[in-house]
């Protein structure tokens, strides 16, 4: 059997599937949640998580090199 | 592309609201129906579809000209259930249990509720029993009609994979629908 076999035959039988659909009540408060960030671009947060991370973890990076620069100059 | 899609993508990259209404009006049961069949949690389905919505809210400023909004909103929808998956299995782990597995099938759930007749029963079990992997092929393919080399692409796997995930698929709803199966079906 080829692909387009399985795609016509899979496609009957979806088409059976019973329909599944939001209540409007739940897509109006979806629709209304969203319809405000159109085109506003990502929320600052997901900018500033990273760049706090970053500036964690090379923080860490500083403090382990000179610990361990400190334990191979120690007598 | 169809002409209103590009006048759609326009709207979104200019912040027209309107425009929104008339791309979550299209997609949205169809983004619905699939996170339904994927998680099989109702709640869970429309948290992820709000997120895949606001996905395209925040991100309408670098939609392409030639963006086609249908695969894009599958693609984020994929990701969120992905995420969605390793979430559950996380917090299945934190809270002492094994993680996560489906269940799908064991007992009725409000998506079989939906089933007008037991044939309707019958292939909503037979989905809900497939592989997630599986599944969501079948579904993309079968429900959506988008062709396996955009649903690799969705997927983010190569189009043979997707092809044979289709036959699995395929095959495995012919043994589980069983009776309810078409007899051209039966046909390996």
């Amino acid at each position: 059997m080829t692909t387009d076999d399985d795609v016509k035959r899979l496609g009957e039988l979806s088409g059976e599937l019973p329909a599944i659909d939001l209540d409007a009540t739940t897509a109006e408060r979806i629709a209304r949640r969203v319809r405000d960030d159109v085109g506003k671009g990502p929320p600052r947060r997901r900018l500033v998580e990273p760049v706090l991370a970053a500036v964690v973890i090379t923080a860490y990076l500083v403090w382990a090199i000179i610990k361990v620069l400190e334990l191979l100059g120690s007598p | 592309m169809e002409v209103d899609e590009r006048a759609w993508v326009d709207g979104l990259r200019r912040g027209d609201a309107s425009a929104f209404d008339a791309v979550f009006a299209a997609y949205r049961r169809r983004i619905f129906a699939y996170l339904v069949r994927m998680t099989r949690r109702r709640e869970a389905a429309e948290d992820l579809l709000q997120e895949a919505f606001l996905r395209l809210a925040q991100n309408a400023k670098r939609l392409a000209d030639d963006t086609r909004l249908g695969p894009w909103l599958f693609t984020v929808a994929h990701r969120l259930f992905i995420s969605w998956t390793r979430a559950q299995a996380v917090r299945a782990q934190l809270a002492g249990d094994l993680p996560v597995r489906e269940v799908a099938g064991t007992t009725r759930s409000p998506l079989e509720a939906l089933a007008d007749s037991q044939a309707q029963l019958a292939l909503e079990q037979a989905f809900a029993q497939l592989a997630p992997a599986y599944r969501e092929v079948a579904l993309l393919v079968g429900v959506e009609g988008l062709a396996p080399s955009e649903v690799a692409e969705i997927l983010g796997q190569k189009p043979e994979a997707v092809r044979q995930r289709l036959a699995r698929a395929r095959i495995q709803l012919a043994e589980s629908l069983g009776e309810h199966a078409p007899a051209a079906w039966r046909t390996r």
